[in-house]
């Protein structure tokens, strides 16, 4: 009999005994879905906290501060900055040339003067809504190119385009400004800000002054972001054009204008820069590193340790009770093809009589099994999908409501792999002895008790 | 027992089924980015003047040239605002022509108010206004944009401040050097948020 043949005998099976076959499906969906569901929703758990913990940057990311390290600043995942200490590219380099290290991120910042836009509610509202008062603020420039390296959390809108001079993002600090609370993100997207960059003019002994080089962009994103308290973070073109209109300034006239400058732009090439290891072991090796080089770092190692260590036993806790019902299934499976066997031995007696060998009939309840196994880990992981998209949906709705950024439901095909080929596996099993059974009969009996 | 051809529909169908489950299963990632396209050359405007352009008691976000920017000129115009108090033609020519040059602006705006106010000598004002335009045109495709009145003599309180004499020989002087010069010009004698619009036209219809 080849495997053909078994598959033809083993789908007539099921189709003569279609509503067990759909019954024991069902037993093997629904357990299926519910490993599935607790997989998924463990998996999107971990993703949120990981991803509140890094502000949505890699877990293996080290922020560099533009300041000398402290003593004991190893001992904890916040950094603890001395002194000022300039990063510029040859300190980039040779925190890129350290072991573990793929990838290092510079941060550039400068104060900038902020003029804001009314928000859209006010807008939509009374015609002679008042324009929010104009603030200094900080404009932090980053790659936005390597955006995903970055400790940077999308909670409204889209980062900036990459390079966009008139694109930008506002923290959680800028709605603060404007006497917004984290849930109205929405409204401030659209919106235009004006930014005036400060440069000191002089001329001989008259007075300094100081005049602003004003640019406008328009808001597209409101973003959590680790690294920088600043307002506003933009492109790296934005913030190099405001830092080299206010070092152009001619600090000769009166004493004090440097000082003004300095505290501007800052003495740093570099406001900081987010370092990326190659895995999480070699986050407190490479935060070594850059104490010896003498600098100051952060990085929430200890606090993603553990989280990592709970949520690992929370996974093996609801995984365990997703084995437990999809082991329930297997027995289902078992009872349904035990029964199969003891209705169907004339059958299995006549296929002995045309020549089938006992493993020829083995084949065919196996197969049944594990077609039963397979397809109700399909239909069970569809479910499950479906289920955890929607409980994501009521999750998010929360979320949204308080301000933060959802859950992200995606379904990996590890889930996928556990969900179809576990439940195949299983069905397997729990057919083996069935079909063992069906396999050891003899043939005349068979044909005998029929 | 016939030997089937192949494997059966139904092991093909089953087979289908699965892939489509696990393919179906896939879900989307978050939606990309639309992409945007990255603005061009900025246009960069620079403003001279005394205090209509500074400010005086206005705000920085309500100044002229301000308005001018936020509301008349592309998203990707800087502007630099080098009015200063109490300017007039002679300290603009002496302080901010010289900046306004070395910033090599697309497009700059003249207003002359404190001449008004001190009732400088037309003749005078036509001097500067000219060395002024004359100095700004060595900036390659420069474009300049004058005006010559106070921006609050809309209302008739405000108009009656100035001698009607000096705001028409203002105005005329104005026109004339207009004339002579190929530059641009608005009437001035309004509101900062009309001089704004008005300005802007002028920009718009380039």
């Amino acid at each position: 009999m080849t495997w053909a043949d078994a598959w033809v005998v083993a789908v007539r099976g099921i189709r003569r005994r279609f509503s067990r076959a759909v019954l024991t499906v069902a037993a093997v969906a629904l357990a299926a879905a519910l490993l599935t569901s607790l997989l998924i929703a463990v998996g999107a758990a971990r993703n949120r906290v990981f991803s509140a913990v890094s502000k949505g940057g890699p877990l293996t990311g080290i922020q560099v501060l533009p300041n000398a390290p402290d003593f004991g600043q190893l001992d904890s995942d916040s950094a603890k900055p001395a002194e000022p200490r300039p990063i510029d590219d040859s300190v980039r380099r040779r925190i890129q040339g350290l072991r573990g290290v793929t990838s290092v991120v510079p941060l550039l910042s400068t104060g900038v003067f902020v003029v804001p836009s009314p928000p859209k509610q006010a807008k939509a509202g009374s015609g002679a809504a008042r324009a929010p008062d104009p603030f200094r603020g900080t404009l932090t420039g980053v790659d936005l190119g390597r955006a995903e390296q970055l400790p940077v959390t999308v909670l409204a809108g889209v980062l900036p385009a990459p390079g966009a001079l008139d694109e930008i993002a506002v923290t959680d600090a800028y709605l603060r400004k404007l006497g917004l609370r984290s849930t109205q993100s929405s409204s401030v997207i659209g919106t235009q800000v004006e930014l005036g960059a400060p440069r000191v003019f002089s001329d001989g002994n008259r007075d300094v002054t100081v005049r602003g080089q004003w640019s406008k962009a328009t808001i597209v994103s409101v973003v959590a972001a680790q690294g920088t308290s600043g307002q506003l973070i933009g492109s790296l073109a934005v913030v190099r054009a405001a830092r080299a209109w206010t070092a152009a300034s001619d600090t000769t006239g009166r004493s004090g204008t440097d000082q003004f400058v300095r505290e501007v732009i800052g003495d740093s090439q570099y406001s900081g820069l987010f370092v990326v290891t190659a895995g999480f072991d070699s986050v407190g090796t490479v935060r070594e590193s850059i104490t010896r080089i003498g600098f100051s770092s952060s990085a929430p190692e200890s606090l993603i340790a553990s989280v990592r260590r709970y949520s690992t036993v929370v996974e093996i806790v609801l995984t365990a009770i997703g084995l437990i019902a999809l082991t329930i299934a297997a027995l289902g499976i078992a009872n349904a093809m035990l029964a199969a066997v003891r209705e169907r031995r004339r059958e299995i007696g006549v296929l002995k009589a045309i020549g089938a060998r006992d493993r020829d009939v083995r084949r065919v309840f196996l197969l049944e099994a594990a077609l039963l196994g397979l397809v109700g880990g399909a239909v069970g992981t569809a479910l499950g999908y479906a289920l955890a998209r929607l409980v994501g949906l009521a999750v998010n709705r929360y979320l949204h409501q308080q301000g933060l950024t959802g859950v992200a439901i995606g379904l990996p095909i590890g889930i996928i792999t556990v969900g179809i080929l576990g439940s195949g596996a299983l069905a397997l099993v729990a057919g083996t002895i069935p079909a063992q059974r069906a396999a050891q009969l003899p043939a005349r009996r068979a044909m005998g008790d029929a | 027992m016939r030997r089937a051809r192949g494997f059966p529909r139904s092991a093909v169908v089953v087979a289908s089924v699965l892939a489509l489950a696990v393919v179906g299963c896939g879900g989307g990632g978050p939606a990309g980015a639309p992409a945007r396209a990255v603005v061009g050359k900025p246009v960069h405007y620079v403003a001279l003047g005394g205090d209509d352009v500074y400010g005086g008691r206005r705000s920085l976000t309500t100044a002229w040239p301000q308005l001018l920017f936020r509301k008349h000129l592309p998203v990707n115009a800087t502007l630099v605002n080098l009015a200063s108090p109490r300017h007039g033609g002679a300290e603009i020519l002496r302080d901010q022509v010289p900046t306004a040059i070395r910033l090599h602006p697309d497009i700059v705006t003249i207003t002359l108010i404190d001449d008004l106010e001190r009732a400088t000598p037309p003749q005078t004002v036509q001097r500067e206004l000219s060395t002024i335009i004359s100095e700004l045109r060595t900036v390659d495709g420069v474009r300049i944009l004058v005006g010559t009145a106070p921006p609050d003599t809309g209302t008739a309180e405000a108009r009656s401040q100035f001698d009607s004499a000096v705001v028409a020989a203002a105005h005329a002087l104005r026109d004339k050097i207009v004339d002579l010069s190929g530059v641009s010009a608005t009437d001035a004698d309004l509101r900062a948020d009309q001089i704004a619009e008005a300005f802007g036209r002028q920009v718009a219809t380039r």
